[in-house]
């Protein structure tokens, strides 16, 4: 069992509705959250940036408080953060952020700061002493079991099979609270432009070099796709034009 | 020899005592309930909420009408008479003549219950109350003996057999309120009247019409306890109201769930709270269980957490909140109060709601859409109908709220019909377009207070920043709430039905409407809250008159109608029974031959054309009025 | 071989015309001449080299293979490279696990394989310090990963930070210099230069390429991390029956038009496939309650959806929304799940089902059979 001085952190951020841009609680860091508690009765919950309403959410779903470390606009969170998780156990995390750039490389970058191992796509985590045993989400119904000593940073795999419960008495009982600023380093010039996603993206192709005539015969082609309809033939006709169809599609491998 | 007489007179005052002791201990068990307001002056209520509301529903089965008249009507009449001439010591043989009637009378009734339990309706409970014909008989015998003959007469033995007889009928009378036997309910039934919970059920008719009483009290969100988690979190009154439940089994018969098979009876629902209040196990609970949960297996106590150890998780998640119960109870129980009080704390405070209804609470948080649709795309299927949109500072007189059904592309046929009919008749009205937001109503029946207040308080803010006379809605769900539970948070509005609307639009002449070419037979589905919710089972059935339909009623319409299912969060929830509730309403609609079913919701239209297979169509009566408006080809 | 009689070599030396047409050497004769061919000598139309001459420079395409193959996503990383590589920059591949297959028809140029290290094994460590090496080795202009689940996208991230680089996830638009990728969970595009590691979404390059890649083997790297931190305890198989519909890329459901479960779920583990149901079937007591599929069941985004005697009610419907092919054997050609479709098969449910598992008995040879074709 898990000897009782283990310093759990769980870094929570704040995430966005897909439909309406809702601020919310990151659903991948509520597993995060969800996953600490299971582990330990008393878990640091941290923010890096602005006490925003979407915090409380993290209240409703079981944090006795979330802790705020302020951070200026356009400054980097690894800096503040590595600092006030120096000497946890184990940090989890979410796997990707649903706000802002969502890449994924926090807990890498955390990790190599705290100078710790990193294991994501985590689904379920036991403690067994100083170690970690994390079960990694692989795709098809495949599982990888890992063990890290600790300590570690983990982050959550979005189907880690967690039922986090919203209850509005735990968020009415908690609390926001303010950590001192800490220094933090400002971000590099961003070399990014963004604009809101309206178009679709355009898929690399080759350069189209067939000629008028098959080029139109090629667009029509691919437009008249899917919706077909087998009425006639034999049971196995109708067998072979399923199969047909998955392997055409490359849904099947044989 | 006085000395029988006398003895009856001891006899008499031994049983009051022993009637005000069991009461006081009885009462004792509810006042242990959370606080409500109390006034003795309340008690000169009970005789009219007897006679009238009461009456009201028992008639509606004229044979047990009769029996409890009889029954009930001796027994008073005779105790009364009894305090008159042994209690005062009088012994008036006048006075005994008259007993000798009242009892007669009772006698009859025994008579007649008796008759009843011979062959039982599968609703009715058992055990004690099989006994209940003959301690009845045995008191009115009793009593016919001793007033009839002459105490001289008497033998020893045969004023012994009288005594014997009058005490067992008298012990079933006295003893039952502080034991928790049968006739309990007529303490307990006689004082939840007078201090029932929800007093507007019983104000003048007219009234009552208006507002039906069927609007949920608002929760204090910083309460101590968020709702009932123990049996004495519930208001004293409730508590009350649990005792005077007779276990006719009326509830029974009337709830949706019960019938598709899923694990709640409301009859053994109030009868599970009584144990919570009393404490105990519900091994000898002589009725229906609930379905696919044997009994023996549930025990509380007044100071127990009722979940899980007392009711089911799935029995508290498969009440749709129809209130068919409510309606049919003889008692005037507000079952649907407590499921949603027990609802409230799981939610609130446990965050334990199955199925999808946590995904709902969420979508609505952060979509203010219940199924976490984009809100501006809620008035998409009014982008070519040539619709205003209001705007703060221009004033409208009726303002269209559409709803949830707005995302539903089979409802948005029925708000289009609805939009053909009001332009056709001129009316000067506006959508709410992207200012719109869910009113919360489903959260509210799936015990989430807080989202509903919220998304209220937003809506009403939006409301009150625009100049409307009257408010128009396609969803039943959407009426009753903005209605009824509004107000309590500050929200009032004119609110009106579609159908309401129409049907005085009709009538008035402004929508001119032609014949419907609709031949098949029609049947019309009433709303649960649309009708028992809001009294409002005639409107839709005037439309239809106009256009020329003649209805064919399903065996359970109007105020009595069913539950399509859809109530309450049930579909989110999603309790598995062992038919599903809508099948049940479709069946009701084909045994009346019926090849279309009218509908007033969404909800209804969504529930009633999810069941496969072969069915009757399901169409929305806005859509078969605007087939029929007159001058179109 | 039979020497003696006289016949046209199917391997003359030829060369391929800019239209991807072979132009045979007139008078030449003998074997085929390595430096001339360009597509695999069984491929029937022979694509030209995209590399012309001696590679000036690099691009690095690294990626996990399973079972001897590189899947879809990884062969579009090395599509994408040989797309945005210029003429004179030679895409190197490295596979970590073993490879059965030829890379040159996605463009790979180079290719360096790691038997040991496929999804089997988990070193992140290890991993790390053989693509460290091979970046090493090549000085990539960019590194081109498939942004997966499989470990690429793990090792992408870990490589990015190591290296302490710019890093590009989930890039759904490549042009030559820049990406774009998703931000704010989808709502806005953020453009910029490409940078170094380049971490590519699924299904955002053609794989259909006009050219060849050189195909030439090379050493894999040969670096070796000390002892790590992380152990790897092995993997575990969820059967693909009690695999949650929600993950399942392939589902074959049951509406009420199946009786026999047994068939059904015969053809569902030949596909190594999910099983699902519609409401009416979980009603009838044939699924159980977390097999249902539909708006109060589950909503899946299985690539595809083999619907087996499913009408497709509008809920049902709902709950298939992201499935990206449909596939329905229906008696009634009216159904409304043929609406959405993109197959549809009017027959018999059992009938065509045990079709099905014929054809699949047929054709359905081992793993290790394929790895020796």
């Amino acid at each position: 069992m898990m000897p009782p001085q283990l310093k759990i952190a769980a870094l929570v951020s704040v995430g966005r509705n897909p439909a309406s841009g809702a601020p919310r609680a990151a659903r991948n860091d509520v597993l995060a959250l969800d996953a600490a508690l299971a582990l330990a009765p008393e878990v640091s919950v941290l923010h890096a940036g602005d006490a925003a309403p979407a915090l409380y959410d993290y209240l409703a779903y079981g944090a006795a408080n979330v802790e705020v470390l302020p951070l200026p606009a356009g400054a980097d969170a690894l800096a503040p953060l590595a600092a006030r998780v120096a000497g946890y156990d184990l940090i989890l995390c979410g796997q990707r952020a649903e706000a802002g750039q969502g890449s994924g490389t926090l807990p890498y970058r955390l990790a190599k700061a705290l100078n710790m191992p990193v294991v994501s796509a985590a689904l379920e985590i036991t403690l067994l002493g100083d170690e970690a045993e994390i079960v990694q989400f692989l795709p098809k119904g495949q599982r990888r079991v890992v063990r890290v000593s600790l300590p570690a940073v983990i982050a959550l795999h979005p189907l880690a099979p967690r039922a986090p419960r919203y209850v509005y008495a735990s968020l009415r009982a908690g609390r926001l609270l303010s950590a001192p600023a800490l220094v933090a380093a400002p971000l590099p010039a961003s070399p990014w432009q963004s604009e809101p996603a309206v178009k679709k993206p355009q898929r690399l192709k080759p350069l189209e070099t067939r000629q008028g005539h098959a080029r139109l015969l090629g667009a029509i082609a691919t437009e008249s796709k899917g919706g077909a309809l087998v009425r006639e033939g034999s049971a196995a006709e109708k067998a072979r034009a399923i199969l047909d169809y998955l392997r055409t599609n490359r849904l099947i491998e044989f | 020899m006085h000395s029988l007489d006398h003895l009856v007179t001891l006899f008499f005052w031994l049983a009051v005592a022993a009637l005000a002791f069991g009461t006081m201990r009885r009462a004792r068990l509810w006042r242990a309930g959370a606080a409500a307001p109390f006034n003795w002056a309340q008690l000169l209520t009970v005789p009219r909420r007897y006679l009238v509301d009461v009456h009201h529903v028992v008639a509606r089965d004229p044979y047990i009408a009769r029996t409890h008249m009889l029954v009930a009507g001796g027994a008073v009449a005779a105790m009364a008479l009894v305090a008159l001439n042994y209690g005062l010591m009088l012994y008036r043989p006048l006075l005994n003549g008259a007993l000798v009637l009242a009892a007669a009378v009772m006698l009859g009734g025994s008579y007649l219950v008796w008759q009843r339990r011979r062959a039982p309706l599968p609703r009715l409970s058992a055990g004690p109350w099989n006994r209940l014909p003959y301690t009845l008989a045995a008191f009115a015998f009793g009593l016919l003996a001793l007033a009839l003959l002459p105490s001289a007469l008497l033998s020893g033995f045969f004023a012994a057999l009288i005594m014997l007889a009058l005490l067992a009928g008298t012990a079933e009378l006295v003893l039952g309120i502080g034991t928790g036997g049968p006739m309990k309910h007529a303490v307990a039934g006689v004082l939840h009247l007078a201090f029932h919970p929800r007093a507007e059920r019983f104000a003048p008719r007219a009234e009552r019409f208006a507002m039906r009483s069927t609007a949920l009290r608002p929760l204090d969100l910083a309460a101590p306890v968020l709702g009932v988690e123990k049996p004495t979190d519930f208001r004293w009154n409730q508590l009350l109201g649990f005792d005077a439940c007779v276990q006719c089994g009326k509830c029974e018969a009337a709830c949706p769930a019960f019938a598709a098979g899923q694990p709640l009876n409301p009859k053994k629902f109030i009868q599970d709270m009584v144990l919570g209040l009393s404490g105990g196990s519900d091994a000898a609970f002589a009725g229906s269980p609930y379905p696919g949960i044997t009994l023996g297996g549930h025990s509380g106590g007044p100071e127990e957490p009722i979940l899980p150890a007392l009711l089911a998780p799935e029995t508290l998640w498969s009440c749709t909140t129809c209130r068919a119960c409510v309606e049919e109870c003889p008692m005037q129980i507000e079952h649907v109060d407590a499921i949603i009080d027990l609802r409230r704390f799981q939610t609130l405070a446990r965050g334990a709601l199955p199925g999808k209804g946590p995904e709902m609470l969420g979508n609505l948080r952060e979509t203010a859409t219940q199924g976490g649709y984009d809100n501006a795309a809620r008035y998409h299927w009014a982008v070519d109908l040539n619709v205003r949109q209001i705007r703060p500072g221009e004033s409208v007189d009726v303002l269209l709220v559409a709803g949830e059904g707005a995302f539903d592309m089979r409802y948005q046929r029925s708000l289009r019909a609805l939009v053909k009919l009001l332009q056709a008749a001129s009316v000067d009205f506006a959508i709410l377009g992207a200012l719109e937001v869910d009113t919360g109503d489903t959260a509210r029946r799936l015990g989430d207070e807080a989202t509903f207040q919220a998304q209220a308080v937003r809506l009403i803010a939006t409301l009150s920043t625009l100049t409307f006379g009257r408010i128009l809605t396609a969803d039943p769900h959407v009426f009753h709430s903005l209605k009824n539970e509004y107000p309590a948070l500050g929200g009032h509005f004119t609110v009106l039905h579609h159908t309401v609307f129409l049907a005085g639009l009709a009538s008035s002449g402004q929508l001119k409407l032609g014949a419907t070419s609709e031949t098949r037979t029609i049947t019309y589905h009433d709303p649960c809250y649309l009708g028992r919710y809001n009294g409002e089972t005639e409107a839709p059935r005037a439309l239809l008159r106009q256009i020329g339909v003649r209805l064919t009623e399903m065996e359970r319409s109007g105020l009595r109608g069913r539950c399509c299912g859809g109530g309450g969060g049930a579909p989110l929830t999603d309790i598995p029974g062992t038919q599903r509730i809508p099948d049940i309403r479709i069946a009701d609609a084909r045994a009346t031959g019926a090849g279309l079913v009218a509908v007033a919701c969404p909800g209804c239209t969504a529930m009633l054309e999810g069941v496969v297979g072969p069915r009757p169509e399901v169409i929305d009566v806005a859509e078969l009025l605007a087939a029929a408006l007159e001058g179109q080809a | 071989m039979n020497q003696e009689r006289k016949r046209l070599d199917p391997r003359r030396p030829f060369v391929l015309s800019p239209a991807g047409l072979r132009r045979i050497i007139l008078g030449a004769t003998g074997g085929f001449d390595a430096s001339l061919l360009a597509a695999p000598a069984h491929t029937p139309a022979a694509k030209p080299l995209r590399l012309k001459g001696d590679p000036a420079g690099y691009l690095l395409v690294a990626a996990h293979s399973q079972r001897g193959m590189l899947d879809a996503h990884a062969h579009q990383a090395i599509a994408a490279a040989a797309l945005l590589a210029s003429p004179q920059q030679a895409v190197a591949v490295l596979v970590f696990g073993g490879l059965n297959e030829d890379l040159r028809a996605y463009g790979a140029d180079l290719v360096a394989v790691l038997p040991g290290a496929d999804e089997q094994g988990f070193a992140p460590e290890q991993e790390l310090a053989s693509l460290c090496e091979f970046v090493t080795r090549y000085a990539p202009a960019h590194v081109f990963m498939p942004d997966n689940d499989i470990g690429d996208g793990d090792l992408g991230r870990r490589l990015a930070v190591h290296l302490e680089a710019e890093v590009a996830t989930h890039v759904v638009e490549l042009k030559p210099g820049a990406v774009a990728m998703y931000w704010q969970g989808g709502a806005a595009l953020a453009r910029g230069p490409m940078p170094l590691v380049v971490l590519i979404a699924p299904d955002v390059v053609e794989t259909g390429l006009p050219f060849s890649g050189a195909g030439e083997t090379v050493a894999p790297p040969a670096a070796q991390a000390p002892p790590g931190r992380y152990q790897n305890r092995g993997l575990r198989e969820i059967a693909a029956s009690a695999l949650a519909l929600e993950e399942a890329d392939f589902i074959v459901a049951a509406g009420n038009g199946v009786a026999d479960i047994p068939t059904l779920e015969a053809v569902a583990a030949a596909f190594g496939a999910a099983v699902g149901a519609s409401r009416v079937a979980v009603d009838e007591g044939k699924f159980t309650r977390d097999k249902q599929i539909g708006a109060t069941g589950k909503t899946v985004s299985a690539s595809t959806y083999l619907a087996v005697g499913i009408s497709g009610a509008v809920q049902h419907l709902q709950g298939i929304k992201a499935c990206r092919h449909v596939i329905a054997i229906n008696s009634d050609a009216s159904a409304p799940i043929t609406k959405r479709a993109d197959l549809s098969v009017v027959g018999d449910a059992q009938e065509v089902m045990t079709a099905l598992l014929a054809e699949l008995a047929q054709r359905n040879w081992p793993d290790t059979a394929r790895e020796s074709v």
